[in-house]
């Protein structure tokens, strides 16, 4: 379908055209004197790049919390992460290495998910 | 931050913080690990644990030590011979059952600050311990490039 892009690029000449004609050819007066009257640049900027920021402004917004909820754990996706030991011994690569279960009893209890 | 991509720092922050309540408040000694143990069979993870608790050294007799494999979904509470009667086995087994339940739902932190609560509540009071040092919480970090993931070196009989 290559009418829609067609259209608005007929349009958007349409636009540009319009803007660097003469005073005369515009057919309200109260329109002559407008901001974007005679500048292609600043209709450029009125119609296309301001839409354009809104556009950005509006996904980055709507990102912004799915990005931030991205660091939720999912089971499914396994677990990457380097190990973090809370509260644990000072050295603990040289503690594990050197640890003995030994015949001590210990508590408690484990489960799966 | 992609999935599975660790603990954020507001998560690493609760925990820590959970920690220090259990010792100020009740007096009692809890570590959590977070993180994959290399094993070649999910069998040996409660004697891996085991092993990671005897690591805490001098305080493992009055320590409880909670073991969190977010890949491989196991947990598991060890505690000390000297802690046993505050913290039964009965107390360790709900722990467990709070957690695999936040965990399978997706929250890991909240899940151990919630165990660890309740063991602590469980323990009763005691006279307070200093706050933990969380500085080096950080340090076992090794990248296993085997398994694509990070792991607790040197434990279980297969370590890569």
């Amino acid at each position: 379908m290559q009418v829609r892009p067609a259209l608005v690029g007929a349009g958007l000449v349409v636009l540009l055209a319009g803007c660097s004609t003469e005073q005369g050819a515009y057919p309200h007066p109260g329109q002559s004197g407008g901001w974007t009257e005679g500048s292609v640049a600043r209709t450029v900027l009125l119609y296309v790049l301001l839409p354009l920021a809104l556009l950005v402004a509006v996904s980055v917004l709507a990102a912004v919390p799915q990005l931030r909820r991205r660091s939720r754990y999912r089971p499914q996706e396994g677990w990457s992460a380097a190990p973090v030991w809370f509260a644990g011994p000072a050295d603990p690569a040289t503690a594990v290495e050197q640890a003995e279960a030994g015949d001590v009893v210990r508590g408690g209890a484990g489960g799966s998910w | 931050m992609a999935p599975g991509d660790g603990l954020a720092p507001g998560q690493q922050e609760r925990i820590a913080t959970a920690i220090d309540h259990a010792r100020a408040d009740n007096g009692l000694d809890v570590s959590v690990l977070v993180g994959d143990l290399v094993l070649e069979d999910l069998a040996q993870f409660r004697s891996a644990a085991e092993r990671l608790h005897a690591a805490l050294g001098e305080r493992a007799d009055s320590a409880v030590l909670l073991v969190v494999a977010p890949g491989q979904r196991r947990v598991e509470v060890v505690t000390g011979p000297g802690v046993r009667r505050r913290v039964p086995d009965r107390v360790a087994a709900l722990a467990v059952l709070s957690m695999t339940t936040a965990f399978g739902g997706g929250d890991l932190a909240g899940g151990i600050v919630d165990a660890v609560r309740q063991i602590a509540d469980a323990a009763g009071r005691r006279p307070a311990l200093p706050p933990a040092d969380h500085q080096r919480a950080a340090a076992l970090a090794r990248p296993d490039t085997t398994h694509g993931s990070s792991a607790v070196p040197a434990l279980g009989a297969g370590a890569h």
